[in-house]
């Protein structure tokens, strides 16, 4: 398999905080990495590290066999795209200019958009349902409708590695649904690379084929989501001794909280 | 809606806004320069324009004083006007972008202070500086953007990137610094130069000489050209600094050279009318709502709105009273502040 992305023992720290101590990662094309771990585990900081949107302070990423240091940010942004949690715009956009302006990466300097852009612009949109919403305005749509605009701002930079950044946080479930299916879709058909940064582990499982479960700046755990969802694992990570199911048609491990009996009690007496 | 064109829709909408604009600029121009104490006809006005300035062989048959009128007086008056508006009305733009604020504007940043502090200084030592003549005003005004513009780039720090909260920050800080500066000189000046403060604070077209005029027009033409190339990475910059990164944008160089550019706008204006406020604010906003948010056309279209605007101002600062001269930042104020809470109302505070 061809390696997409190669992380050295990178470790990373804002001011003095440490965030990220000596991860490594291989990530081949075509996989579908999730990216999960509690809050402020540093999940994120390893995508912003990987756009270079913060600089490497140690270690080393290879994005394709190349060092990130060696890849122009124009360059990095036609082969790796990011979904951003969500956006705040002070300004008013469209969708269809939210989404051209991820031909961007591919457009020189004084350039317009061509008919080619266009073109691409129109299929993504239709691929992420976004298409009719091209003349509205980015503020005032529902948070499932943002989050597909992004993902198709994405998608027109024609990524072949694709980071998403809690896609589905905000979202009710039908949403979130919609928008894991295009991006398994995606990675199905075209062979674009995913990870995904999550902390909804069942949408982890559900979605990926290997998952990485990061704490407190380092890897605790990866594997196949049955190898990683384990009581062990979640006991040390997050304190916590759920339920495991297994999801009857996919048949992949589910997590369900146990709620501690004593605590109901408790709120029971109070009401 | 979306559909692949052989004629992209855009550039023809972008074309007719600018044609419109450019339309209305020459008829405002026109009617500005034929109002006034002697009043001249529009059509005698057009001729004498495109006559003197444009050197199109037309036969005059009308007085010879109104010529000197016309070309002499008034156009060099409105040119003053038109570049002032362009600078900061484009200036206003981008701030507004860079820091990603709806309020920001040249005086926000703190760099119009600064450049008033450097003004009244040569306001108050003058006397000792005539060597310099008409460009002193200017060219002390300019030093005092210049080293505001620097404080801030120290305050932001050495961080690749601006934080865009620091800078707002730093701009009030360093307003209500200058402007104590400011009150301490003008409570030591001496009164007969109170009047000439009094019009350079609240902002005043006055040509003082032409070669100002011109080298002010190159400025601002060479300023306005340095955004308008930026205008791809400003869209991009307007979606978060973050997001800008990941499509591409060197966000570093981008911030600094768009920063330092719109400032220098911002200061040049300063330094030749006063702090003429409300236009850089407005019109960037009103332009907004009706072209969007695309700096492609959105620089251009504010830059004509800002001229068509702050001519319009002038005229009625020199015309309301006369003989008496209003200062044209009463005028812009008095006009920007209704209409921009109309246009608020209207449609577009809802969207933000």
């Amino acid at each position: 398999m061809q390696s997409h992305i190669k992380i050295t023992n990178i470790s990373f720290s804002y001011e003095k905080t440490p965030v990220l101590r000596g991860v490594n990662l291989d990530i081949s094309k075509g996989e579908r990495i999730g990216l999960i771990g509690p809050n402020g585990s540093g999940k994120s900081t390893i995508l912003k590290l990987i756009s270079k949107v913060l600089p490497l302070q140690s270690g080393s990423i290879e994005i394709k066999n190349h060092s990130i240091k060696k890849w122009r940010q124009k360059t990095l942004a036609q082969t790796v795209a990011i979904v951003p949690q969500d956006t705040y715009l002070p300004f008013m956009y469209t969708v269809e200019e939210i989404v051209l302006m991820g031909r961007s990466p591919h457009l020189g300097w004084l350039q317009f958009e061509s008919e080619k852009d266009y073109q691409i612009a129109q299929n993504v949109m239709k691929r992420t349902n976004t298409y009719h919403l091209a003349g509205r305005f980015f503020n005032e749509l529902s948070g499932g409708e943002r989050q597909r605009v992004l993902i198709a701002r994405a998608l027109v930079q024609e990524p072949e590695i694709l980071l998403l950044d809690e896609p589905t946080t905000h979202l009710d479930i039908n949403h979130q649904q919609e928008v894991m299916d295009i991006v398994l879709s995606l990675n199905k058909e075209k062979g674009i690379t995913t990870v995904l940064v999550t902390h909804d582990l069942n949408i982890a499982s559900l979605y990926c084929n290997r998952l990485i479960m990061i704490s407190a700046g380092e890897v605790k755990a990866v594997g196949s989501p049955a190898e990683v969802l384990t009581a062990v694992t979640l006991h040390n990570v997050y304190g916590i001794t759920p339920q495991f199911l297994t999801h009857p048609k996919t048949s992949c491990p589910m997590v369900a909280i146990n709620p501690t009996i004593s605590q109901i009690t408790k709120e029971a007496n109070n009401d | 809606m979306l559909l692949p064109h052989k004629h992209n829709p855009k550039r023809m909408r972008w074309s007719f806004i600018i044609a419109l604009l450019l339309v209305l600029l020459a008829i405002i121009i026109c009617l500005s320069a034929s109002a006034g104490s002697v009043n001249i006809s529009p059509w005698t006005t057009l001729k004498i324009v495109l006559n003197q300035w444009l050197h199109i062989p037309i036969t005059l048959t009308c007085d010879p004083s109104d010529i000197i009128i016309i070309s002499d007086i008034r156009i060099p008056r409105i040119l003053l006007a038109a570049i002032a508006g362009i600078a900061l009305a484009s200036s206003g733009t981008v701030f507004q972008s860079l820091l990603r604020n709806p309020l920001a504007d040249p005086f926000v940043i703190g760099v119009s202070s600064g450049a008033a502090v450097g003004a009244v200084i040569a306001l108050s030592l003058s006397t000792s500086y005539t060597f310099l003549g008409n460009w002193s005003i200017p060219l002390f005004s300019l030093v005092g953007g210049l080293a505001t513009i620097l404080v801030i780039l120290f305050i932001a720090g050495n961080k690749s990137r601006f934080s865009s909260q620091t800078l707002l920050l730093a701009g009030v800080i360093m307003n209500s610094f200058f402007s104590a500066i400011i009150l301490f000189l003008a409570s030591v000046l001496d009164a007969s130069r109170i009047q000439s403060y009094m019009f350079w604070m609240i902002g005043h077209i006055e040509v003082t000489d032409t070669h100002l005029l011109f080298v002010g027009s190159l400025y601002v033409f060479i300023g306005f050209l340095v955004l308008w190339l930026f205008s791809k990475s400003l869209n991009l910059l307007s979606l978060g600094s973050d997001t800008a990164t990941q499509l591409g944008v060197n966000v570093a160089t981008v911030q600094r050279i768009t920063f330092v550019a719109a400032s220098l706008l911002a200061s040049a204006v300063v330094s030749m009318t006063g702090i003429i406020g409300f236009v850089g604010l407005v019109i960037p906003h009103i332009i907004r709502s009706w072209v969007g948010s695309d700096h492609r056309i959105l620089l251009p279209a504010s830059a004509l709105g800002g001229a068509i605007f702050l001519i319009i101002s002038d005229t009625l600062a020199r015309t309301l009273m006369s003989p008496t001269e209003l200062p044209v930042g009463v005028i812009t104020a008095l006009l920007g502040a209704p209409f921009f809470i109309y246009i608020l109302r209207k449609n577009y505070w809802k969207r933000i």
